[in-house]
């Protein structure tokens, strides 16, 4: 269904016998480069922030990597942390590059905390400064996990034209009386018992037509719709509890099948799916959604382009934090 | 192909098949006729001496009821034939310059039969003014009392009412494109006059001379309004050779056309959704054909069309932005004519003619695209897109008296989408167990529009026209995916279709009256009801999959949304001497929706002062009110576009306006109009960022912003109406805000189609009898686009070394500049027509050619930003991010060829 759009409007551009694109030379203002900062934290790990800069619009120079901030995390107004510099991490190559060195490639300045780890619940600042650029600021917590009460799994339980669709039960209690937002992704992987060798990753989403009618409902995003979309989604999906709030509840759904997805036990290697719950926080959410709104955007150059949301003062990025139950099923 | 020629050969063997019924006959000076009546109603015998002669008749139909006459006459002038037709009666004819006969009586006050019970200071002359040659009404006709120096028009069903002191009256009857014809009588009783104008197309030098405005510009009162006549839009040079309504208008100051080619209107920084387009009164939701390139109206059957764009009069309401009243034509009901053509964007026959002479006519058209046909040659059964549209119109009226006539009409609308891929192997899809995968697109959209009015004449200065109507727009699109798998058991097939379905459908009632006690006065009031039912999206899907139960599903399902609409409204188009005139109204609106109701009462006011110099001073202040919202889907006036209702949660839009301008007519001919205006839009709504018309799975309302809008500018209009070129000028300089509290971080922005600068010049001459030439030329600001100013790097989560880590990859996102901070190139195209005319034993033979672009100017469509690789001793190196331009349309040409017969 979201061909829709997109086949209105090559049919437009069908019957109206268009011309070649052509290259303008665009008078786009070239404004001050910001500083990117993407800080999101979880209970389990410790303080990791990747810092970058906004490159101009045209041209060949990509967002390069910001090496000498100093990136400072505190609680009120006592630094708790200073995040050391731990080596910039570049983009991949672009495909059938003949040469392309670091400077080619977008990068990311990567700050990592000696030891420190977030709590749940307590309010964070970043503060990230660098020569040239002005102090950005940030605040972030993370919440409180949802735990999941139940997990089932049934395979080959429906099919679609790309093959078996297994489906997964899970159940978690939504707090009641605040908004919650929530990231659920499924994927498979096949273990090595033996060895502990884990093979490639393989993303479960796929069909999400069993969800009951009310969970749909409820969905502000993406759950809904194009098949294909969920095929590449490999952040999972993103919704909150406007519908189902303080309720225990149920979510349903059918993902890609682990024999689709060429994952199975056999000897010594085992397949298992996992599936992790997300509890996010507001700002994670709207990062999220937007990057995924301003990828789908690009499809109709008629709609308007959507701007990546940030939480941070006088750049951008995120600052967020979130918290992860898992449950896996292995097969047998 | 075969069948594609065949179709054409059967096409033009239908048209030629009812040429040989048809009887093109011109009135010439030479002509000769038989006639025969033996104790036949007067008026008959004079209505069949029109139809025969195709001369027209003014007369008063008191002076000729219940009387009878006896004629046998042969090969005789229409002179003697109709001087042997009044023999023994009391009357007399004169012949006026066009050729018109007036009657009048061979002894003044003659007639008993009709002479008042008491003598009156003032006496109502009424009656009705048409074509001569088909009988179809003229609207906005003039009638002027030379000796009063006063006068009134017609309203839209051609009838008048003046009502004038006792005495010698000096009749002027004048409508453009027609002789003008003079009544000269003494007035001492309430008077019936029908007025037959002659078209002025006979010759070339009458219609040089005697083609004249109606009404003088500046004696209007009625401001940002402008009439266009048919035959000057069938003139202009038509994109694929189709005349356009509402791409003629696109060329008229204070209108922007939004995106290349497509017929939406954003008048006075409107939106598409705040025209009140209105097909013989009833509500049009989107009149559009092949995704908005071409228009539900068929040109070809309209009367004349006349758009609004400020000082709304009160009757009309219910949109912010404009109000477009189009009629179909009544139907010939003088003599059977029709109309076949041949065209690249569609073909077309409309037949029209009397069922019974002078009381019943009809008129029939249809016409459709040949687009699926001319491509089917270059398409298989099994991997092709296929686009059809069709449209069909008919209308019927019946005159049961004077007094009583009712319209039946009909308009059904649809246009078809459909694309179809198959693939057969498994190796080509990867597909295990498959044989063959077959995918379907569908898009569908189309109208369905019914209305039934009457006319009732209550008295000599009131009439009244009851009308109801039912409008319904419908929007279907599908996917479908088919597997099939041989299977021992044979073959089995798998499917998943998934359906989204949306519209609106008007149920309606109108009653209005017009009531002119005095030239002083033109009063019109009435109500107006409308129930609305809005299906606001649905997604249905099902699933039939082996081993697997049937599944059927309607996500996320929207309860049709309906709601009622009522309005009452009271004007007064008051003339204060020769100098002054205003027109006073109010209309008031109720509108119930999920129980709770809105209403509204809107002031109108406009007026008009006559400087000494005849340029008149104009200004006007309208409020409106507007219970329905349109969810813009892509800019482009696409289907997709959602109608839906205010509600309680969005309420409805506003708006005000005012206006002010000046007038001026030089020489009869030439009118100039100076315009400026400023509006106000509230509750103006936008898709959130992202969202779109597939998101049905949550509350539409949740899908949407609220905001204001603002459009102020000034608009210059220069028209010559008459003579042998024709056209126009029109120049507008406008801005056009937009201001939504979480858009744009709060602040006012450009609105996409806010147009600094809007141009077009329009010109159509006149060379000779066989050839009209034409020429449009038009220029516009570029449209204001978001476009991105940086990139960056976001981080994205991925699961390759571990749970949530994040790493870099060749994913960069856009930084964006301010909304709509950004403008496109300037727009500008120049396009040619040429029509050639001849007339033959069978009927009348157009010859349309056209350029469209003719410098072939690339115009900005849509711009975007793209990587474009970076080679070096032919390797790819680097990609490197530019800016790149679509443009739709190159130097097109385009023809034509239509017969009237």
């Amino acid at each position: 269904m979201k061909r829709a759009p997109f086949s209105i409007l090559m049919l437009v551009v069908f019957l109206a016998a268009c011309q070649q694109d052509l290259i303008i030379d665009a008078d786009i203002p070239e404004p001050d480069a910001e500083l990117v900062v993407s800080g999101l934290f979880r209970p389990d790990s410790l303080w990791e922030v990747y810092i970058n800069t906004t490159t101009p619009l045209l041209g060949t120079t990509k967002p390069t990597a910001v090496t000498d901030a100093t990136v400072e995390i505190l609680e009120g107004d006592q630094v708790i942390d200073v995040l050391p510099y731990e080596g910039s991490v570049f983009s991949q190559s672009l495909p059938h590059v003949f040469f392309d060195p670091d400077e080619n490639r977008a990068s990311m300045g990567r700050y990592r905390s000696r030891g420190k780890q977030p709590r749940v619940g307590t309010e964070y600042r970043i503060r990230v400064t660098a020569p040239g650029f002005d102090a950005v600021t940030g605040t972030g917590h993370i919440p409180r996990q949802v735990a999941l009460l139940e997990g089932a799994y049934r395979e080959n339980v429906a099919a679609d034209v790309v093959g078996a669709l297994d489906e997964v039960r899970l159940t978690f209690e939504d707090p009641t009386g605040e908004t919650n937002y929530y990231n659920l992704r499924v994927h498979h992987q096949g273990v090595d018992t033996t060895s502990g060798f884990v093979g490639a990753v393989s993303y479960g989403f796929s069909v999400i037509s069993d969800l009951q009618d009310d969970f749909f409902g409820a969905n502000p995003d993406d759950f809904l719709g194009d098949r294909d979309l969920f095929e590449v989604k490999e952040d999972g999906v993103t919704f909150n509890d406007a519908f189902f709030d303080g309720q225990r509840k149920e979510i349903v759904l059918q993902v890609r099948g682990r024999a689709a997805r060429g994952c199975s036990s056999g000897g010594a290697f085992v397949c298992r799916t996992i599936v992790e719950l997300s509890t996010v926080t507001e700002a994670f959410y709207r990062y999220h959604r937007t990057l995924q709104l301003q990828s789908e955007s690009t499809e109709n150059p008629f709609a308007e382009p959507v701007s990546i949301f940030s939480n941070m003062d006088n750049g951008l990025g995120v600052f967020a934090g979130y918290n992860t139950a898992v449950w896996i099923h292995q097969s047998p | 192909m075969r069948r594609f020629l065949s179709l054409i050969v059967l096409f033009i063997a239908t048209t030629l098949a009812a040429v040989s019924a048809a009887q093109a006959q011109k009135p010439s000076e030479n002509a000769r006729y038989s006639f025969e009546s033996r104790g036949m109603p007067l008026q008959e015998a004079l209505e069949a001496f029109i139809a025969k002669t195709r001369i027209g008749v003014i007369y008063n139909s008191a002076l000729v009821a219940e009387k009878n006459t006896s004629c046998v006459i042969e090969q005789a002038p229409a002179d003697d034939l109709l001087r042997c037709i009044l023999a023994g009666s009391d009357l007399s004819f004169e012949k006026l310059p066009g050729g018109t006969y007036a009657l009048k009586q061979k002894e003044a006050g003659a007639s008993s039969a009709t002479a008042p019970a008491t003598r009156r200071n003032r006496y109502t002359l009424s009656g009705y003014v048409r074509d001569a040659t088909t009988g179809e009404a003229l609207f906005n006709a003039t009638l002027y009392d030379q000796l009063r120096k006063t006068g009134t028009t017609t309203n839209a069903y051609g009838f008048f009412s003046l009502t004038l002191p006792a005495g010698e009256i000096n009749l002027i009857i004048s409508y453009l494109g027609y002789e003008k014809a003079r009544y000269a009588a003494s007035l001492n009783r309430d008077q019936t006059l029908h007025v037959d104008l002659q078209p002025a197309s006979i010759g070339l030098d009458t219609l040089v001379v005697e083609a004249t405005q109606a009404e003088a510009l500046e004696r209007q009162t009625q401001m940002s309004a402008i009439t266009l006549p048919v035959k000057q839009i069938q003139e202009l040079p038509a994109l694929l050779g189709e005349p356009d309504v509402l791409r003629a208008l696109q060329l008229l100051p204070g209108v922007q056309s939004g995106n290349e080619g497509t017929t939406g209107l954003y008048v006075r920084g409107g939106g598409v959704d705040q025209n009140l387009v209105l097909l013989d009164g009833a509500p049009v939701y989107n009149p559009s054909h092949l995704f908005g390139f071409l228009s539900i109206f068929h040109a070809r059957i309209l009367n004349d069309i006349t758009l609004i764009k400020g000082g709304f009069p009160a009757r009309y309401g219910g949109r912010l932005s404009s109000v477009l009243d189009i009629s179909m034509k009544e139907g010939n009901i003088k003599r059977m004519t029709g109309e076949a053509s041949l065209g690249l964007a569609a073909s077309s026959l409309t037949l029209e003619g009397p069922l019974r002479t002078d009381r019943t006519a009809f008129i029939l058209s249809g016409r459709r695209s040949f687009i699926d046909l001319a491509a089917r040659p270059f398409t298989n059964a099994n991997d092709f897109p296929a686009y059809t549209l069709f449209d069909f119109n008919a209308k019927i009226n019946h005159r049961f008296s004077d007094k009583d006539r009712i319209y039946l009409s009909f308009y059904g609308g649809n246009d078809s989408y459909l694309q179809r891929n198959v693939v057969d192997a498994i190796d080509n899809t990867g597909v295990a167990g498959a044989d063959e995968i077959r995918n379907e697109f569908g898009i569908a959209w189309g109208n369905l529009i019914s209305t039934l009015r009457w006319n009732h004449l209550f008295s000599d200065k009131l009439f009244g026209n009851t009308l109801l109507f039912h409008s319904r727009y419908r929007l279907k699109t599908s996917e479908e995916d088919l597997q099939y798998t041989r299977t021992e058991a044979g073959i089995k097939q798998e499917l998943y279709r998934l359906r989204y379905d949306s519209g609106v459908s008007d149920w309606g009632f109108k009653a209005d009256f017009d009531f002119l006690p005095t030239p002083g006065h033109y009063i019109r009031f009435g109500v107006h009801a409308t129930h609305h039912t809005f299906k606001t999206g649905t997604i249905q899907t099902r699933e039939d999959i082996a081993d697997a139960p049937l599944q059927d599903a309607v996500l996320a399902p929207v309860a049709d949304t309906r709601t009622r609409e009522g309005a009452f409204y009271l004007e007064d188009d008051i003339k204060l001497g020769r100098r002054f005139g205003v027109n006073l109204g109010v209309h008031a609106s109720a509108y119930r929706v999920e129980g709770t109701t809105y209403s509204s009462v809107q002031p109108r006011v406009s007026a008009r002062y006559l400087l000494p110099s005849n340029w008149a001073v104009k200004l006007s202040y309208a409020q409106m009110t507007q219970y329905l919202h349109l969810l813009v889907n892509s800019g482009l006036g696409l289907p997709t576009d959602l109608w839906l209702p205010a509600t309680k949660a969005i309420k409805p839009q506003q708006s005000r306006q005012i206006a002010a301008g000046l007038a001026h007519t030089f020489g009869n001919k030439v009118e100039v109009s100076v315009e400026g205006y400023y509006k106000t839009m509230d509750g103006v709504i936008e898709y959130k960022e992202g969202a779109n018309f597939l998101d049905a799975s949550r509350d539409w309302q949740d899908n949407v912003e609220v905001g204001d809008g603002e459009s102020y500018g000034v608009e210059v209009f220069v028209q010559k109406r008459a003579g042998r070129t024709t056209g126009w000028l029109g120049y507008t300089l406008s801005w056009t805000d937009r201001q939504f509290e979480t858009l744009n971080d709060g602040e006012s922005f450009p609105f996409r189609y806010d147009r600094r600068h809007d141009v077009s010049l329009n010109l159509i001459h006149r060379v000779n009898d066989w050839l009209t030439l034409s020429g449009s030329w038009v220029y516009g600001t570029g449209n204001a686009v978001t476009i991105a100013d940086a990139r960056f790097s976001p981080g994205i989560f991925s699961d390759a070394s571990g749970p949530r880590a994040i790493y870099a990859s060749n994913f960069e996102v856009q930084r964006l500049g301010a909304r709509n901070g950004f403008r496109m190139p300037a727009y500008h195209r120049l396009d040619f027509g040429a029509q050639i005319e001849w007339r033959n034993r069978w009927g009348t033979h157009l010859f349309t050619l056209g350029t469209y672009n003719t410098y072939s100017r690339k115009n900005p469509y849509f711009l975007f930003a793209e990587e474009e690789p970076v080679l070096e001793g032919g390797y790819l190196v680097d990609k490197e991010t530019v800016v790149k331009q679509a443009s739709l349309f190159p130097l097109l040409p385009s023809f034509s060829y239509s017969f009237r017969f």
